[in-house]
């Protein structure tokens, strides 16, 4: 067995550079690399800390009232913060959704928006694999899940994802061309290489809006706690806007999280009548194809969006319509 | 709700009957224990085992050099390695049939995982390294999977006796008749699934050899009297292995076959060095023996008004590879099939066919389990038929003390099925209101019975050694194995309670087959009523001992000799432990007493009649009621309460009682919703935790345990064995609160995952 370096430099530099060395990986709170390691399915040879870079630890208020939370800030550390679960309730749910407090205390902002995806015929002992021939993303010619596909459709499974893009929020990418993108700007659609980071690039952090949009979040895993998501459900919206700005979201159903554009449309005017959010919840329903690479079923999966939908869709129109009587 | 009725115990006071927190408890929750998997020592060794990968295939070759070539390879040990290499049991205990399996495979394999090769080596590591290095040439034979279909006449045999394991027969009247002139028969299918003991504690153990040759294996698991089989398998006398088994981390059945024991025997034996072997939990979940699968055909004659006239039922269990105790499980299962009702006629054929899945053996419930999921379904089912309510069906047929049951053997005991269902509907309250519009709500009963102690052909006996110290401490001395139910802290607590003493006072050595006696292993329910029977007789005969010297030295009736913490009373003057021991010394009486408990026996089952004057020593009785709701768009069940009600006789340690009723509702729960191992062609499917889904805290709805306590038990101080029933009526007691909720549509067959029960809606 080979023996791993890990290493950790004190400035976004060094960082950029230590990524350079092959086999290099970014060790935040390890929750799922280590596993995966354990699993043979990450063979990294460097593990590059980022918790010793200025910045990454913190959590601040920039002068326009936007929030910005440092990569390496552990969930529990968020869940704790005395300001951020005021003023972002719905990022708060999807925290609080992740995995279980133990892994929490440990799990970071940065390592669950990067967290590895994940396949029913990949993330298995060894042995289970080696009796498989390699597809995609274990370096062969073919995807089990979507035997048509030409690339790996490994799902998302990062909770945080579909909420952060539900609210509009950005993510800072360090490296030698250092930016701001937009949180969907993150994921390439290959679920073996799933991020669109360029070699040498990392999250540091990401920013949330000032005013942040009503939303309501909904996972759906077999037990209430620990399991992974087999479908996460975003919804949001922002009645400031004329028209409004509607996001619905739903995640782990593929690589990237897929918003459903023909439901939003439908909200963005007129009147959120029930006949209308079923509607929407149907179009959702119709946005996504889930594939066979979850632990419950396709058609399972697929029917599910429209009842976590359409309940997400109700709770954010009692919102609203609190708001709108309290105004 | 049933008073509390409780038999006067034979001491003069103590802790029976009054809840406390056992020592082991808090020692376990500390992480003070030191399990099998915990011994480390210098120079030790670690072990892993090579296993098949094909279900079914002829080995042409295992070839080794590479592994040994391996620095820091100790011994790479196979078939021609183990001095003899078969296993044989009859595990019916009526000469139905020896089986027999091979320690290592050496010409063919049978299931996915089965042990080829032990790799000894100087680290974990090490190990994993030399056991990839070992190269199997397999000529891959078609398989089956399917017990139906290997019970085919073209199917592939698996053993040279042909594919069917075990036939059981149980016959009462005339089933025909009575069935073609019954005004209501109604007829169903229920099919359950391979689930996994799952325990926290992987198979684990340590072996190393002792100066004198003996071989020691200290491991986990729940019998430690198959030293005698490792010493058979070694070609050794029984007297040169010896077997410990510390504090087990549940076992549930599942260290009731041997799981590591011979490959440590092995390695330490081949090495002569100290040798730790660890199973993963892939290899747990893919290669240990699992529960059987098995599928139900009732049919069910009842007239008009709701009296239950005939069952004629079909079991067919799918045993796996080999046999282990299939034939024991099945028979357990064919007893109870009819449920805990009278029954005119019945006739019940249960099978188990070998396949080339992984082999099917003890788990919790014992068969007796999987039953309940059918009786008491269709209990619910004939109930909708005749258009009766589903209690007061039950309330009609229920069985009584004195009935026949369909074995022919009469009911000696008291039945509380009356009482702890009215226990449990009292409790459950009002019926459930759905928590928000579109939920459906359902509240399910279910019944059960449940054998406790081997079947009494077994003549099972228990023996326990009593002994007492001049400072007045005594020793318990059992060879039981403690899988966490309290097992050993029960003997003392028993015992103190029969000597009037403090249970602080007992010391309970357990678990050594060369230093405690043998008091059979801990399955079956049997532990409390065997070795808690033996620790009663043998704190009798030291009291008495003590009681005697007592009133030599202090004059009066040894009968009223007070037994207390500092010495002994009676109404004429005291002494102090000290002097009762130096007067025993002097009288020649020693304080110390070995008593063996023999469990009533009986002659062996009439299987081709299909009848038995007595099958098991008695029967536990209870009631379980649950209220779910479930989200008719996933399909998800969530479960709101949950009422369990037993009648143990009489509950030593009500504690215990209830963390037996928690544990068995939540082990059951996982069986009723989300557990399955799932094999595609012999291979498991969902190999980690994160797949195969026991239920988590958060899932588990507040459980109530409710203990009644008739008063009549088989067991020590009249308790009843509570183990295995507590997990019994779970399922049905599930899903038939789901079919209330999905008016009416069933899910018959486990798990209840929320795509059965959408597919089930849609079908309607
Ligand atoms: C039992 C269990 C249950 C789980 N359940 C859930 C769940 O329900 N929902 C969920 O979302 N996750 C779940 N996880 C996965 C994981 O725990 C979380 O996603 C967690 O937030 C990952 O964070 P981490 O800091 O531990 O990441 P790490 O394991 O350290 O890293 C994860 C990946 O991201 C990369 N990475 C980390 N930080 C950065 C960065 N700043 N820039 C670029 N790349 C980076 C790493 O190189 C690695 O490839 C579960 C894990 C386990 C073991
Ligand atoms: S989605 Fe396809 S390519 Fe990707 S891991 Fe799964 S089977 Fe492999």
């Amino acid at each position: 067995m080979s023996s791993t370096a890990w290493l950790r430099p004190r400035t976004a530099a060094e960082v950029t550079m230590a990524l350079g060395l092959p086999g290099a990986r970014i060790l935040a709170g390890g929750t799922d690399l280590v596993p995966n390691r354990t699993w043979e399915l990450d063979t990294g040879t460097t593990w590059v800390g980022i918790g010793a870079v200025p910045g990454t630890r913190e959590v601040r208020c920039d002068a326009a009232g936007r929030w910005e939370v440092g990569a390496a800030v552990t969930l529990a550390e968020v869940l704790a913060h005395p300001q951020l679960g005021r003023h972002y309730p719905l990022w708060m749910e999807a925290m609080r959704a992740v995995a279980t407090p133990e892994i929490r205390t440990q799990a970071t902002v940065g390592g669950n928006l990067c967290v590895d995806t994940r396949c029913r015929f990949r993330n298995q002992p060894p042995i289970w694999r080696s009796g498989l021939i390699p597809c995609f993303k274990s370096g062969g010619d073919r995807c089990y899940a979507a035997p048509a596909s030409r690339l790996c459709v490994a799902m998302l499974v990062s909770d945080s994802a579909p909420v952060l893009m539900a609210m509009g929020a950005e993510a800072a990418v360090a490296g030698p061309f250092a930016r701001w993108i937009a949180l969907a700007d993150l994921y390439s659609g290959d679920g073996d290489r799933h991020l669109t980071l360029n070699p040498g690039e990392w999250v540091r952090a990401i920013r949330l809006p000032a005013k942040p949009p009503l939303g309501a979040f909904r996972k759906w895993r077999p037990r209430a706690t620990m399991d992974f998501p087999e479908v996460d459900v975003a919804v949001s919206v922002d009645c400031d806007e004329e028209p409004r700005v509607v996001r619905i979201v739903v995640s782990a159903v593929g690589p990237v999280p897929v918003r459903a554009t023909s439901a939003e449309t439908l909200l963005e005017s007129g009147p959120w009548t029930s006949e209308r959010l079923a509607e929407a919840a149907d179009r959702a329903r119709a946005a996504v194809h889930p594939y066979d690479n979850g632990q419950l079923r396709v058609w399972g999966r697929q029917r599910a969006v429209h009842g976590l939908v359409l309940d997400a869709l109700r709770q954010v129109a009692s919102a609203v319509v609190e708001k709108g009587a309290q105004a | 709700m049933a008073g509390r009725r409780i038999a006067g115990g034979p001491g003069v006071g103590g802790t029976t009957g009054q809840k406390f927190a056992r020592k082991d408890v808090a020692a376990k929750v500390a992480g003070l224990v030191s399990y099998s998997g915990d011994t480390q020592g210098a120079g030790m060794l670690h072990a892993r085992l090579v296993r098949s990968l094909y279900p079914h295939a002829r080995i042409t070759e295992i070839a080794i050099a590479a592994a040994q070539a391996l620095p820091g390879v100790a011994a790479v040990l196979t078939a021609r390695d183990v001095p003899c290499n078969v296993l044989a049991e009859d595990p019916s205990g009526t000469g139905g049939g020896v089986f027999t399996q091979p320690v290592l495979a050496s010409t063919e394999v049978r299931y996915v995982g089965e042990p080829l090769a032990v790799v000894v080596a100087a680290s974990p590591v090490l190990a994993d390294a030399a056991a990839q290095l070992v190269k199997v040439t397999y000529e891959p034979l078609p398989a089956v999977f399917d017990p139906g279909l290997a019970l085919a006449d073209d199917a592939p045999p698996i053993h040279p006796g042909g594919n069917l394991c075990v036939q059981w027969h149980v016959n009462k009247g005339n089933v025909e008749e009575v069935l073609a002139q019954a005004p209501v028969v109604i007829q169903r299918e229920y099919a359950t699934q391979f689930v996994d003991h799952a325990y926290l504690e992987p198979e684990a153990g340590s072996a190393w050899l002792e100066a004198d040759g003996v071989i020691v294996i200290r491991a986990a698991t729940q019998v430690i009297e198959h030293y005698r089989r490792l010493a058979g398998m070694l070609n050794l006398p029984h007297s040169r292995v010896r077997l410990i088994a510390p504090y087990v981390g549940g076992g549930f059945g599942g260290k009731e076959d041997m799981t590591v024991e011979p490959y440590l025997a092995l390695a330490a034996f081949h090495t002569r060095r100290p040798v730790r072997m660890v199973w993963s939990r892939q290899e747990s979940l893919q290669a240990r023996p699992k529960r059987h699968p098995m599928r139900f055909q009732y049919t069910v004659a009842a007239s008009r008004d709701g009296k239950l006239e005939a069952v004629d039922i079909n079991i067919l269990a799918d045993a796996g590879a080999y046999a282990l105790l299939t034939p024991r499980v099945l028979f357990a299962a064919a007893v109870v099939a009819s449920g805990p009702y009278r029954v005119l006629a019945a006739r019940v054929v249960a099978r188990a066919g070998y396949t080339h899945n992984v082999p099917s053996s003890a788990f919790r419930g014992f068969g007796a389990m999987q039953a309940a999921v059918a009786y008491e379904q269709i209990m619910d089912e004939l109930a909708e038929t005749l258009g009766m309510d589903p209690l007061e069906l039950r309330r009609k047929n229920f069985l009584q003390r004195g009935d026949e049951l369909a074995t022919g053997e009469r009911v000696e005991t008291a039945v509380w099925l009356p009482e702890t269902l009215n226990a449990v509907q009292a409790a459950l309250g009002p019926e459930p209101q759905p928590s928000r519009p579109g939920l459906l709500v359902g509240r399910g009963y279910a019944m059960n019975m449940q054998p406790y102690g081997r079947t009494v052909w077994f003549g099972d006996q228990a023996a326990v050694w009593m002994g007492l110290e001049n400072d007045g401490s005594f020793h318990l001395r059992a060879g039981v194995t403690d899988v966490g139910g309290g097992q050993a802290a029960v003997l003392g607590q028993i015992a103190a309670e029969v000597l009037g003493v403090l249970p602080e006072a007992v010391t309970v050595h357990f678990g050594d087959s060369a230093l405690t006696p043998l008091t059979g292993g801990t399955f079956a329910t049997r532990q409390l009523y065997m070795s808690g029977n033996a620790a009663v007789r043998a704190a009798e005969s030291l009291r008495e001992r003590i009681q005697r010297v007592a009133a030599t030295l202090c004059g009066g009736d040894a009968k009223t000799v007070v037994i207390e913490s500092q010495g002994v009373r009676t109404a004429r003057g005291s002494a102090r432990w000290h002097e009762v021991a130096a007067a025993a010394r002097q009288a020649g009486v020693a304080l110390e007493v070995l008593e063996t408990f023999f469990a009533e026996s009986g002659p062996g089952y009439d299987n081709r009649r299909g009848t038995a004057a007595r099958t098991f020593p008695d029967f536990t009785y209870g009631c379980h009621g649950c209220d779910v709701e479930i989200d008719p768009e996933t399909g998800q069940v969530q479960i709101l309460q949950y009422v369990a009600s037993h009648d143990v006789g009489r509950a030593i340690n009500p504690l215990s009682v209830e963390g037996q009723i928690q544990g068995g509702v939540a082990q059951g729960i996982g069986y009723a919703l989300t557990e399955e191992v799932l094999f595609h062609e012999g291979q498991c499917l969902n190999g980690t935790l994160a797949q195969y889904l026991i239920p988590a805290a958060a899932d588990l709805p507040p459980i109530r345990a409710l203990i009644l306590e008739s008063g009549e038990g088989k067991g020590p101080l009249n308790a009843r064995g509570i183990g295995e029933p507590a997990i019994s009526p779970v399922a049905p007691a599930v899903a038939n609160a789901v079919a209330r909720a999905l008016g009416g549509a069933r899910v018959r067959s486990l798990p209840i995952t929320g795509e059965k029960v959408v597919d089930t809606l849609f079908e309607r």
